[in-house]
């Protein structure tokens, strides 16, 4: 099993209001694809009910950083009550989605992806004297690239939803 | 919702699919009023213009609840891509409660299927499909030793990849199917 190192554990974003679903969950794919990141989707989870959508995505993008480390994203995208609502824009009717959203962010630093120090105990020890003794500055370094992708990509959400506040 | 959302399987790990960590590639949980037919004719479309061969592997129909019938089916597509690689792709459909409901869509009636669908799409790069080189103990490990040395990046960086964007593709038709709000696909262009 890789070592997985938490390094943004949890953050939350929550709003309520007037967005569009498809296009907010478009940005997050949309980010991970400018940034170069692989994408993985966990869950797509959709539910509709008589008081509106209830929609569950969970984007994982991965990135390889070296055969040893690998960026790990986890973006846990809740949307609750999410109807259709007629807005008017620009002398336009259009239609919107109006509902809560809650974003869960998760920055991960993964280590040994690729199993190799891990299936010996001698290996297993070589790792950690490695990463406690000679590896820290790269590991400083790829945990701050983490923490400002997470947070780059948690701005680009508040940057979209910001714009559809004054709605 | 927990009886909508299930965990995923977990496969048995082997070289060819490693990269995807052995879980599904993607999967679909919807709970809601669509359009069952044109998922079923979306699929079959789609494996039979990009050449895959196509089976059924699985159907199972149960009486299920009072609200509904069960289904489960399994899906494969496989393609050849060289004497060497083929791709595979499994789609496991499990549907619980589902009835006929008429809804009145544009003015007109219209038959569609009530119920939870679960899809899981898995995608396999498998190589040496033809079985040559497990004939004897030799062949066997050498091609063992080729396909972990030798041929890794290469299979990891093109067919391996090729095949993990293509199903993501083929999620995304089913979603836009389905009607569902998280339909886009930015790595659309993608192989």
């Amino acid at each position: 099993m890789a070592e997985r190192d938490f390094v943004v554990n949890g953050e939350t974003l929550t709003y309520e209001g007037i967005f569009r679903a498809s296009e907010l969950l478009d940005t997050i794919d949309q980010w991970t694809k400018r940034m170069h990141y692989d994408k993985k989707e966990s869950k797509a989870l959709e539910v509709v009910k008589a008081d509106g959508k209830h929609i569950e995505v969970m984007y994982e993008p991965w990135k390889d950083i070296t055969s040893y480390a690998q960026k790990n994203l986890s973006v846990r995208v809740i949307m609750h009550g999410v109807k259709d609502v007629n807005v008017r824009k620009d002398g336009h009717n259009v239609v919107m989605n109006q509902g809560k959203v809650k974003v869960i962010f998760y920055g991960i630093l993964k280590t040994d992806w690729e199993h190799r120090w891990e299936n010996k105990p001698m290996m297993f020890f070589l790792r950690s004297l490695y990463n406690k003794f000679f590896y820290n500055g790269y590991v400083k370094g790829w945990r701050s690239e983490i923490k400002s992708d997470t947070h780059a990509l948690k701005n680009a959400i508040k940057a979209y939803l910001n714009l559809n506040r004054y709605r | 919702m927990s009886n909508v959302y299930q965990p995923p399987k977990k496969v048995p790990k082997n070289a060819a699919n490693e990269n995807f960590d052995g879980y599904s590639v993607a999967r679909i949980a919807y709970k809601g009023v669509f359009d069952w037919d044109a998922v079923y004719k979306y699929v079959m479309e789609w494996f039979s213009e990009r050449k895959y061969e196509f089976d059924e592997d699985d159907y199972k129909h149960k009486e299920g609840t009072k609200i509904g019938i069960e289904e489960e089916l399994k899906w494969k597509g496989n393609r050849k891509i060289n004497a060497y690689y083929r791709y595979f792709i499994t789609i496991e459909v499990h549907s619980w409660d589902m009835r006929r409901v008429e809804v009145i869509e544009n003015g007109k009636k219209k038959k569609l299927w009530k119920g939870r669908i679960l899809m899981e799409f898995y995608a396999e790069v498998k190589a040496d499909w033809q079985g040559i080189w497990k004939n004897g103990p030799l062949a066997f490990e050498l091609k063992k030793f080729v396909d972990q040395y030798v041929h890794r990046p290469e299979r990891n960086a093109v067919w391996v990849d090729r095949l993990y964007y293509i199903t993501y593709k083929l999620q995304a038709g089913v979603r836009e199917i389905l009607k569902m709000e998280s339909k886009n696909n930015a790595h659309e262009h993608r192989w």
